[in-house]
């Protein structure tokens, strides 16, 4: 629909049937004389066309000059609806009942929904909110999310956020329920904070007791970070997270040249019975291993004992011959080696669950025959660790 | 001053003076819209009008447009548009009526 279309609708127009000698001429008389005709159809000698409705008393004079014969075949626009309107009045009344109620059921919550209440209660929840208007029926107007949030953190023990969101005719309920892990284990009053792990503060957010560091404050492992001591209250126990960046550090280096022993395959036995301190052979005393080997003993007890208190043994000796096995490794490769090696002993060091936000690594050649890395990693985590007071 | 003068100083001077020859030459502005829409600006009026063809009357003669579903628009005094399918479009110049009031096709 154009601009032009929109403002006939508005002003209501006419749809006219002309017939005659010449509908050209009635054509161009009409619009010499200013009236605008628009969405014209010839069929036949038949000519319709949309006219304005103002302009309609002004075309009898046009019609007598050119012969023509001008009939209404519809009327169309706004003035004709209100027309329309009027004589149907239940008709309107329902509409606009309709109409108001739509907007009424649309400016209405109908339902409240609560999440990330695992722990918590949702019905409690909802009968806190309740009591600050925010109840299913109630307008969306008479309740201030602002102040229904400050009255659940309040009104709930165990929230640590809350938020509510109005969507279309749902609110939800936004909860975060205080983490355990989070928050420290306090077992008897009073009890102090103090640094797990050396670090530097990031973020000290305390909840209970004075706190004796800052933000961006170094700290080593005991450091008291807040006293379980507050004025006006007196001993309490005392709360806080106390994010630290914390780094932890692990070495671990690789040969680039190593000497190894493979096996040639070759292998003698010799088998000897010992009876105290002395060794009788007994099978394979002549061979003799030749080269490089790997000598390896097994004993075997027998039932035997002597008058020294000794026991008879059998004692077999294996000479397995090897060879030297010589393995050059880029430095490259060691690198990499060294680094898997590095990063493997820093992952046993990382506390359970902590994620390192960032890892770095230092490489170091040492004559030329070793390549060490040296990888660090830092995270950030809660340091804080109660401390009863004795 | 004979009317062929008459144009051939009016396009120079529209030439030199670097104006719209639509103004200076009283000649229509026709916009085309692919063979659907046409919009016919300084128009003298309808001559004819039927599904397949509209003549219209412009200055120094007349367009004809043969089509398919032709169609009138919008009718303005300054103006119209047609709608339809569009086969063919011609002008044919007129020259000024004579004193016995006869028009004589050009071509």
């Amino acid at each position: 629909m154009t601009l032009d279309d929109l403002w006939h609708y508005l002003q209501g127009y006419a749809r006219i049937r002309v017939t005659g000698p010449s509908v050209e001429r009635f054509l161009n008389l009409a619009t010499t004389q200013g009236l605008p005709l628009w969405a014209t159809r010839r069929r036949g000698r038949v000519l319709e066309a949309n006219l304005s409705l103002a302009d309609f008393r002004r075309l009898r004079p046009i019609a007598r000059r050119t012969g023509a014969r001008v009939r209404v075949i519809g009327r169309r626009g706004f003035p004709f609806l209100v027309g329309r309107a009027r004589r149907r009045p239940l008709l309107v009344a329902g509409a606009v009942l309709s109409l108001v109620a739509l907007y009424l059921a649309s400016a209405t919550v109908w339902f409240v929904r609560v999440e990330g209440a695992e722990g918590l209660d949702a019905g409690l929840i909802r009968e806190v909110a309740s009591s600050y208007g925010l109840v299913p029926g109630a307008f969306k107007s008479s309740f201030d999310r602002a102040e229904v949030e400050r009255g659940l953190m309040l009104g709930v023990h165990g929230i640590s956020w809350a938020a509510v969101e109005v969507h279309g005719s749902m609110a939800v309920i936004k909860i975060v329920e205080r983490d355990p892990l989070e928050m420290p284990d306090f077992p008897t009053p009073p009890t102090d904070l103090v640094a797990a792990r050396d670090g530097v503060l990031g973020s000290l957010i305390v909840l209970a007791g004075t706190p004796v560091v800052r933000e961006g404050d170094t700290v080593t492992a005991g450091d008291l970070l807040v006293v379980g001591h507050q004025p006006g209250t007196g001993d309490v126990v005392a709360q806080a997270i106390a994010k630290a960046r914390v780094w932890y550090s692990a070495y671990a280096e690789v040969r680039l040249h190593t000497l190894t022993h493979e096996p040639t395959g070759l292998v003698w036995k010799r088998h000897d019975l010992q009876l105290g301190s002395a060794r009788i052979p007994l099978w394979g005393w002549w061979t003799r291993p030749e080269g490089l080997y790997e000598r390896s003993v097994e004993r075997l007890g027998l039932p035997w004992r002597g008058s020294g208190g000794w026991q008879a043994e059998l004692v077999t000796t294996t000479y397995t011959q090897v060879r030297d096995v010589r393995q050059d490794l880029t430095p490259a490769e060691a690198e990499s080696l060294a680094r898997e090696a590095a990063l493997t002993a820093l992952a046993g060091q990382l506390p359970e669950g902590v994620v390192p936000a960032e890892y770095s690594f230092e490489v170091t050649v040492r004559n030329d025959i070793l390549i060490g890395v040296l990888a660090t990693a830092e995270t950030l985590e809660n340091i804080a660790q109660p401390k009863p007071r004795h | 001053m004979s009317l062929g003068r008459r144009e051939r100083i009016s396009r120079g001077v529209a030439e030199v003076l670097e104006l719209p020859q639509d103004i200076i030459l009283n000649v229509p502005r026709v916009t085309i819209i692919g063979n659907l829409q046409m919009t016919i600006e300084n128009h003298r009026g309808i001559i004819a009008y039927s599904p397949e063809i509209i003549r219209i009357g412009i200055g120094g003669g007349q367009m004809t447009i043969e089509g398919e579903e032709l169609a009138v628009g919008s009718v303005h005094s300054e103006d119209l548009s047609v709608m339809g399918r569009f086969r063919r479009l011609t002008f044919v110049e007129v020259e000024e009526a004579p004193p016995d009031g006869r028009g004589r096709r050009k071509a």
